[in-house]
């Protein structure tokens, strides 16, 4: 009970950006348990799964279909492909982030930009959550599978601009926080000869604005990787709303792509 | 003419809670969410029933379950929608930095929902006099999409004003209130359309919603038209 607590607290407290106020991004990482936050984004990404599921629920079937249990069984592949879908495009994207940062010589540690993305994602997921019970009152309501679709899409769009665009910001606040440490070190004269090397990249302030400037471009580049990425993995995992027309499968046939299928359901609503 | 105590007293308190709707106190700190939940709830209750009277009028049967299904509709509905949107709107004032004024927004909300039931409740005689001139269910609906119009306008106006008075930056509060408009629109249409019928076709058995079909989606009946405009 306690831990639920510390638990919630800490997503509030992300969520109102006390854990990543320029004074607190000053240590160069966010204040806040791993662990929490990831338990966090998975129960918000477990509710609006379940929101997103129910579309299947209190539908006449269609003629030919006779699957009494469909439906139930659609709610709760859906509660758990949402919270699958969000973590496997972070390890799908990580590794080329990871490297690419370190390349280009970033001076974020693999810890920071793990929480940094963790707690993106876990902002993602609460955003998610609170549109949950609007999807939920569209899903009971209204038959029209087409505006399901389009409507989840634009939740998801809303909800990782959300989350990514934390994600920039904070990033932005942890690099100008790191950016600041060599320049207290040039304020205190050092001609010792080990420190040769920290004087010239201090010396270099603009490369080093620089490199902090290619970090942001890794980050804005991952950013679309990510959102595409999220995307696909989602047509590949899918169902996750259930077609009316279609028998329950955990996933369907490896054909089309997601935003031929966006094309689609655009179509359909206007036919 | 001599107004009898009781009378004057309830007379007092509705002038006092119409007017409070303007008071420039953005901490609403003199209304109550209950007493301004209860005066949506009442206003919407008296206007529904005589939305519902169509039928009534035109002597068809299963007048009385009409009125009583139009009335408790119209409060569901606006509570309904209020209700769907608290949560985003929730998290959308805490990533906004707004927190603080949550509570006193939610307050302002209920106050604009308010302003929209109560000049529903003023312009109930001039929808019975729009029925009392016509026989025509789709003249009937139009009476009242423009009550609704002229409500929510009004609505919106008052919920702008106090909005205005929130201590936020003024970026922020807008957003905050643009947020929860559209939330509000996108879940207030569907439940209407959903919670169909309101006045009540004399050619159509009285229902309390109508059963799920093909056409019960506001949004994609609306796209449907769209397309078939361009076919």
């Amino acid at each position: 009970m306690e831990r639920l607590r510390r638990v919630v607290t800490q997503i509030d407290q992300l969520l109102r950006g006390e854990l990543t106020t320029p004074q607190a991004a000053r240590s160069g990482r966010i204040n806040a348990s791993l662990g929490g936050m990831v338990l966090a984004a998975i129960a918000c990404a477990m509710l609006y799964g379940a929101c997103m599921g129910a579309f299947s629920l209190l539908k006449t079937p269609a003629p030919g279909l006779d699957d009494h249990w469909g439906p139930y069984k659609q709610v709760l592949a859906s509660t758990f492909k949402v919270p699958t879908l969000l973590g496997l495009t972070l390890l799908i994207t990580l590794p080329s982030l990871y490297v690419s940062n370190a390349l280009v010589g970033s001076r974020l540690k693999i810890v920071s930009i793990l929480q940094l993305l963790v707690a993106s994602l876990a902002i993602n997921a609460v955003v998610l959550a609170s549109l949950g019970p609007i999807v939920l009152f569209f899903s009971v309501s209204s038959s029209s599978h087409p505006f399901m679709q389009l409507l989840n899409v634009v939740f998801f769009t809303i909800a990782g601009l959300l989350g990514l665009s934390f994600l920039l910001q904070t990033l932005h606040r942890l690099t100008a926080a790191l950016a600041d440490q060599p320049v207290l070190e040039e304020i205190t004269p050092t001609d010792s000869p080990e420190t040769t090397d920290n004087n010239l990249s201090a010396l270099e302030m603009p490369a080093g604005d620089a490199l902090a400037n290619t970090t942001r471009t890794v980050f804005r580049v991952w950013v679309v990787l990510f959102a595409v990425v999220g995307a696909q993995l989602g047509w590949v995992l899918r169902p996750f709303i259930g077609s009316p027309d279609l028998p329950f499968t955990l996933f369907r046939g490896r054909e089309s792509n997601f935003f031929a299928a966006v094309w689609r359901a655009l179509l359909g609503l206007f036919s | 003419m001599k107004i009898s105590p009781p009378v004057q007293n309830a007379l007092g308190r509705a002038d006092h809670a119409v007017r409070e709707l303007r008071s420039s106190d953005w901490r609403c700190a003199e209304t109550s969410a209950q007493a301004l939940a209860t005066q949506v709830t009442l206003a919407a209750l008296i206007y529904g029933g005589c939305m519902g009277t169509f039928r009534a009028m035109l002597g068809a049967d299963g007048a009385l379950l009409q009125i009583l299904y139009s009335a408790l509709k119209t409060p569901l509905l606006l509570v309904g929608a209020t209700l769907l949107t608290i949560p985003c709107v929730y998290v959308a004032s805490s990533l906004l930095g707004l927190r603080r004024e949550f509570g006193p927004a939610l307050r302002n909300f209920l106050v604009g929902q308010a302003a929209l039931a109560t000049v529903l409740l003023a312009l109930t005689p001039l929808v019975l006099l729009g029925y009392a001139s016509t026989p025509d269910h789709r003249q009937a609906l139009l009476v009242n999409a423009i009550a609704f119009a002229i409500a929510s306008l009004a609505g919106q106006a008052l919920l702008r004003r106090r909005f205005r008075a929130l201590p936020a930056p003024p970026a922020k509060r807008r957003t905050l209130l643009v947020v929860w408009l559209i939330v509000y629109w996108l879940v207030a249409i569907q439940l209407a359309w959903r919670m169909r019928p309101f006045v009540g076709s004399a050619d159509l058995p009285v229902t309390f919603f109508r059963p799920q079909s093909g056409d019960d989606n506001a949004y994609a009946q609306a796209f449907k038209l769209l397309g078939s405009l361009f076919n």
